[in-house]
């Protein structure tokens, strides 16, 4: 039999409705769209939960160390795989009191310029001043580039007596992580002189950068001392390994369910059309012709049912973002994948299992 | 294709045998009667001479070219797929190309008066039309051996009248063909007969 007329024959069946390709389309669709969906649902999921944990600073890590950090030491950690920014604080030796409301004194730290870096939505004129919290910028109605003037005439910059500018302004939600921050005003230094705190972003969590967070620490006159390190965000629990819990997933299992169902419909639809299969090896067609015909029609209908899947496939991708999104979109994908190839191969086996001596026993079996 | 049965006798386990004792030559060109009571064993018959079965007694043998086709009882067909696309597939199956296969199906179902419904479903089939196809198909596998099983046994007077002259002109065909029946118009136009009551056990 010529190989062109074993793909005409295939596309003869599909054709004329043979191969009940939109009938087995739906089935198998339906299947390969409910294992994708809920292989999309728990993957987002672990996603959300990992942007979240980021999001509410969960990540961010707090070497304490009374007057033993070496500002240099710790912005350095930035240059770690895996340390999205670091940075140093320590109190400044005065608050700022203001003059709209002079009973609520604003906290000054001094931190090294990196630590702005671990706050969110983070806005500077790019000069000198005061970095404020947008809840001290709100309740105080400063805006980037204001001056300050506080009630005793000092505005809290070493040199610039009675006033200073709204160099920046960040976010400093109340989502769990530890309080100190909301009311409060930095103010940018490079000082070499010690401080007190360490702040490191470590994303994703790596129990070993956290060991080397410690190098940070200048051991002094109190060489014992051993640093306190503590999530700024205690409330949602200790760093999960999101890489584990992706692989660890329960619908992991979905390209293999997939398959075997996709397994059963296919053989079920051999199983189907054996009388025709038999008759059609009776009329001497080649069992390999028929088998790889019978595989491709199935590979029609399961590629039409793998189409269903697409739109599920991009929402997900489109949901996880762009820097999850092509690793949900692949490992989604895998369903519909699993799905095509082991229909296709049990298609081809079961075709070829239809016996042509067993077509008596079809015929008074149908 | 010759085809000797040789002292074929053959039953099922543990049951009475349903025939013995047949010896017989089959030869090419003649149409042969397989005529018997219902249950004397015409289509266990045929699946011997088929050679899906083994007899448990005596021997089949076959010498010759030729493949062996089954015409059943009941018309089985592609429900969707034409008439043409049916007497085709022994043909394209055998290596011809579309357009041949396409033209000798066409003077295939001219010869079994299916002519004008090459482009019909077969679910658009009548019974003794239906019928008819699948006896085309059979000689379009070129067979040395056509094996029909009470190819009217469904059908109206007329369709069957249609089929049995259909039958009665396979005797020019080279092929050897045997027909299963108990009708006694398709029985006449038979040019030899196995009559399997006259090989009942005793």
């Amino acid at each position: 039999m010529l190989t062109r007329e074993v793909f005409r024959e295939a596309g003869r069946n599909l054709a004329s409705g043979t191969s009940r390709m939109l009938v087995l389309a739906l089935v198998a669709g339906s299947v390969m769209a409910g294992l994708t969906a809920a292989d999309g649902v728990g993957m987002v999921r672990i996603i959300q939960a990992d942007r979240d944990f980021r999001l509410r600073a969960a990540t961010t890590w707090i070497v304490k160390a009374q007057g033993q950090v070496d500002p240099a030491a710790c912005e350095a950690l930035r240059r770690l795989a895996g340390v999205p920014a670091a940075g140093a604080r320590r109190p400044a030796s005065q608050g700022l009191t203001v003059a709209q409301l002079p009973q609520n004194p604003i906290t000054v730290y001094q931190v090294t310029p990196g630590f702005l870096a671990l706050l969110p939505d983070l806005a500077r004129t790019g000069g000198a001043g005061l970095v404020v919290s947008d809840q001290v910028a709100g309740a105080l109605g400063w805006r980037l580039g204001d001056r300050i003037a506080s009630a005793d005439g000092q505005a809290g910059l070493a040199g610039q007596a009675g006033h200073a500018e709204v160099a920046g302004t960040y976010a400093y939600p109340d989502d769990g992580r530890a309080p100190g921050l909301g009311w409060a005003a930095l103010e940018p230094v490079n000082a070499r002189t010690a401080f007190d705190e360490c702040w490191v972003d470590i994303a994703p969590d790596s129990p070993a950068v956290r060991a080397l967070a410690s190098t940070a620490i200048r051991l002094g006159q109190d060489q014992a001392a051993s640093p306190e390190i503590s999530q700024l965000n205690s409330t949602l629990g200790p760093p999960a390994d999101q890489a584990k819990a992706f692989h660890a997933r329960p619908t992991l299992s979905a390209p293999w369910l997939g398959a075997a169902t996709a397994a059963v419909i296919a053989a079920t639809a051999a199983w189907a059309r054996r009388l025709e299969l038999a008759a059609a090896r009776h009329a001497r067609v080649p069992r390999l012709a028929s088998m790889i015909q019978f595989a491709l029609e199935a590979g029609a209908w399961l590629a039409l049912a793998g189409l269903a899947c697409l739109p599920i496939v991009a929402h997900y991708a489109v949901e996880a973002g762009p820097g999850d999104g092509p690793a949900v979109a692949w490992a989604l994908a895998r369903v519909p994948l699993a799905v095509l190839a082991a229909g296709v191969l049990v298609a081809f086996l079961v075709a070829g299992l239809i016996r042509e001596k067993r077509l008596f026993a079809y015929f008074k079996a149908r | 294709m010759r085809v000797r049965l040789n002292q074929v006798g053959h039953g099922f386990p543990s049951r009475p045998l349903l025939f013995d004792q047949i010896t017989r030559d089959l030869e090419p060109g003649r149409v042969y009667a397989l005529a018997g009571p219902s249950g004397s064993g015409k289509s266990t018959l045929l699946s011997l001479l088929a050679g899906w079965a083994k007899p448990v007694r005596g021997s089949i043998t076959r010498r010759g070219q030729g493949t062996t086709q089954w015409v059943f009882q009941n018309p089985h067909g592609v429900a969707r797929r034409t008439v043409l696309d049916h007497v085709t597939t022994p043909l394209v199956a055998a290596g011809l190309n579309r357009a041949a296969a396409d033209a000798a199906g066409g003077e295939l179902l001219a010869q079994f008066g299916l002519a004008d419904l090459a482009d019909q479903p077969f679910k658009s089939l009548s019974g003794g039309e239906a019928q008819r196809l699948m006896l085309a198909r059979g000689m379009a596998a070129a067979p040395g051996l056509m094996l029909v099983d009470e190819p009217t046994a469904q059908l109206d007077r007329q369709s069957a009248r249609a089929v049995t002259a259909t039958l009665a002109a396979l005797s020019g065909s080279g092929a050897i063909v045997v027909i299963a029946s108990h009708d006694p118009e398709t029985l006449a136009a038979c040019t030899d007969r196995i009559d399997l009551a006259e090989h009942a056990p005793c």
